[in-house]
């Protein structure tokens, strides 16, 4: 059976931004403030006007997307597709939204990005992504279930490269907002990984295997979904193996990561 | 006139979030839709809420709307003759 | 390195994807209703305004079942839920936007909390409870108005693994302010009601639904309706508008076909996503064009009598193809009187007889996102 690959990957977090080729850029430089604050430049060196019009989620989602797919220089649009695991989507859109509809002026560009599927948009537009797309959505543990969903599609052949992401758009302001578990409240992040089910080249990659439990691991505490997340990228910066046994909201399971390869010269 | 230009090159900007464009760069005579400000479909629709919002501006069908939107200088002689506000 | 669990393998290809149980909530009432409804050729589709919007919708007979406790009890009570072991069972919850309440009564009536939590997955755990059932997994599929087909393609995917023996799929959207004010500003809907594939058609007609069905993974029977195939694809082309050229829709197609190890040919009719926008029914002309040719199968679109139920939609609607398979019967595209896309598409305001015993089922949602589903029935 042929493994699944990590390709390449890129975050954007509370600490900075992560790529193996732009290397580990943590805010408070300055010019960088932090997740929601990203620039084009900092993700992606095209022209693209639509940038600044993208809401939060949106925008670290493709930033994200860009950094990695930057790094994978044989992947074939038409058979490249998009799997997001997202929190809720923007809130901030949709409380901005159902502002305008109070002040009796309803913003149409505003409704159309109140879905949780509308970063995959712009990201298949501009890197002309034609294959198939799963979007995620929810608290529990939307970052695994996406690579769970991608697995299953190049298992399936429907693809042979998908990009993996995981985005926490939900901003500081509306941070209060009620109905929203704590742990989502804590910032926002944005997680790429470009995932494969067959490598030609030598270039640095990873195997990734993930199983989930069938009954919930009691001997675990749950911890928030990107905290593991973090420490796999802190690893993969690394070109370190890493594996860990997670537990989120009681979903819990195993995740292993293993180097192939030679190394780049040019490390974080 | 150009005083109106002005007002309209901020708040577009300002309402499509084009925060690569400076106002300068905008071209009076250039046609508003399309490649160069990157203004798509749904980018004019929130045109038209601007225009209703701000001058009390509304456009009576598409065909009109076509002709205004040919230009900077078309939409605001355009707003300029019929603004309430 | 680890275990690897993700490789599809048909090990007893004797095994299908077969459609067990359904039940749906839509402007006509349910299922036996709104099959009834549309085999005679009525229409849900009234005169606004709603919300204080000025355009035709479509509505619940009884806009208690906008709150989704409400369709919750209503399935409960007519859907046997399968009473095996809860670790074979996923949960896959079909939503565009869902139960939107939380925004809706904190920011337009000034409440400081709502019944129920805006993130998908909460709105799915409490779905659960509700149900009283207990499945291992419960996830949230957000696909715009795919969302429902989506859904099944992933369910589909899930059974296959053999990771589950059943799956459960909900799906929910309802008319809302939020929802209907923001259709109209996009000039999306139409004044006066959905006319599918017709010259006069002026845009979409926005219904609500909601829709629950159990997939189980088992040897098929005479009868039994099998999800035979399912495909996804992105027109990477618009934000909110399809490729005009129709091509995401046909690689969707496609994919279903390939996953169903069917041809065109094979394809007994064709429930559309035909929305009524100029653009999309143009475009998924061309789509069925390229797919059939001359010899397009019978087609339908059902969003001009029952409206559009955004992502809960594509779920109800292949439920009630479903129907319409064993029936071998596809109901009038209510709306439609003049033929007005440029390919000879088989859209009818009668009935027409379903030949083959297979129906493609399309589906699209903003962000150029495509869906197909191929139902086939059993031998």
């Amino acid at each position: 059976m042929t493994p699944f690959f990590i390709q390449a990957f890129a975050a954007i977090n509370a600490k900075g931004i992560y790529s193996r080729s732009r290397g580990y850029i943590p805010w408070n430089d300055e010019h960088i403030s932090g997740p929601v604050d990203i620039q084009r430049s900092q993700v992606y060196d095209k022209p693209f006007t639509g940038f600044g019009k993208l809401n939060c989620t949106e925008k670290i989602a493709f930033g994200a997307a860009a950094l990695a797919l930057s790094e994978v220089p044989d992947y074939t649009g038409d058979s490249t597709g998009i799997c997001l695991g997202t929190v809720f989507g923007c809130l901030s859109t949709d409380l901005r939204y159902a502002e305008s509809v109070v002040a009796g002026f309803p913003s149409p560009a505003v409704f159309a990005a109140t879905l949780p599927s509308s970063p995959v948009a712009d990201i298949a537009i501009l890197f002309k992504l034609k294959g198939p797309d799963r979007v995620i959505a929810g608290s529990a543990c939307p970052g695994f279930f996406a690579l769970e969903n991608a697995m299953h599609i190049l298992a399936a052949d429907k693809a042979d490269c998908m990009v993996v992401l995981l985005v926490n758009g939900l901003e500081a302001q509306d941070r209060h907002f009620p109905l929203i578990d704590a742990e989502n409240r804590s910032s926002n992040y944005a997680y790429a990984f470009i995932l494969r089910r067959n490598m030609q080249n030598q270039s640095i990659t990873y195997t990734l295997s993930l199983d989930f439990d069938t009954k919930t691991n009691k001997s675990l505490q749950n911890r928030s979904e990107e905290s593991y997340f973090l420490e796999m990228v802190e690893a993969m910066m690394h070109n370190k193996n890493y594996d860990c046994s997670f537990k989120c909201n009681d979903t819990s399971g195993t995740l292993v990561l293993d180097t192939v390869g030679k190394l780049y010269t040019r490390l974080a | 006139m150009d005083q109106l230009i002005n007002e309209l090159k901020t708040k577009i900007i300002s309402a499509l979030k084009l925060t690569d464009i400076k106002p300068e760069e905008i071209d009076k005579n250039a046609p508003l839709i399309g490649e160069g400000l990157g203004i798509d479909s749904i980018d004019t629709l929130e045109l038209l809420v601007l225009l209703e919002k701000e001058y009390g501006v509304t456009i009576p069908d598409i065909n009109v709307g076509r002709k205004i939107f040919s230009s900077l200088q078309t939409l605001a002689e355009y707003v300029g003759q019929n603004r309430k506000k | 390195m680890g275990r690897y669990v993700y490789s599809i393998k048909r090990m007893d290809r004797l095994k299908s994807v077969v459609l067990e149980h359904a039940e749906i909530l839509t402007p006509f009432g349910n299922l036996a209703e709104t099959i009834a409804d549309l085999l005679a050729g009525e229409s849900a589709i009234r005169a606004g305004p709603c919300f204080g919007v000025e355009a035709a919708f479509a509505s619940f007979p009884d806009v208690k079942f906008r709150d989704i406790f409400c369709c919750i009890s209503y399935f409960a009570s007519r859907i046997p839920f399968p009473e095996t072991d809860p670790a074979s069972t996923i949960f896959i919850y079909c939503a565009a936007k869902g139960d939107i309440r939380a925004i809706e009564d904190i920011k337009f009536s000034g409440a400081s909390t709502a019944p129920v939590s805006p993130l998908l997955d909460m709105q799915a755990r409490s779905i659960c409870e509700s149900l009283a059932i207990a499945p291992a997994k419960i996830i949230a599929v957000s696909n715009a108005c795919a969302s429902g087909a989506v859904g099944i393609e992933t369910a589909t995917e899930y059974l296959r693994a053999g990771t589950f023996t059943h799956a459960i799929l909900f799906g929910f959207d309802c008319l809302s302010r939020f929802t209907a004010t923001g259709f109209f500003s996009l000039g999306a809907l139409s004044p006066t009601g959905a006319r599918p594939f017709d010259a006069r058609r002026s845009g979409l007609t926005m219904g609500e639904g909601a829709a629950c069905a159990v997939l189980s993974f088992r040897e098929s029977f005479s009868g039994d309706i099998v999800i035979a195939g399912a495909g996804s694809s992105n027109d990477a082309n618009h934000r909110t508008g399809p490729s005009r050229t129709g091509d995401g829709l046909i690689k969707a197609s496609r994919a279903a076909l390939f996953d169903a190890a069917m041809s065109p040919g094979s394809v007994g009719a064709v429930k559309c996503h035909g929305t009524a926008t100029p653009f999309n029914d143009a475009m998924e002309a061309k789509a069925l064009y390229s797919l059939f040719g001359h010899n397009c199968p019978p087609c339908v679109s059902l969003k001009g009598a029952l409206g559009h139920l955004s992502g809960a939609g594509s779920l109800a609607e292949t439920i009630i193809a479903a129907e319409c398979l064993k029936r071998r019967m596809l109901p009038p595209t209510k709306g439609y009187e003049q033929h007005g896309v440029d390919e000879p598409v088989k859209i009818s305001s009668d009935t027409q007889r379903i030949e083959k015993p297979s129906v493609l089922c399309l589906a699209a949602g903003f962000s150029g996102l495509n869906t197909a589903v191929v139902i086939k029935e059993h031998p």
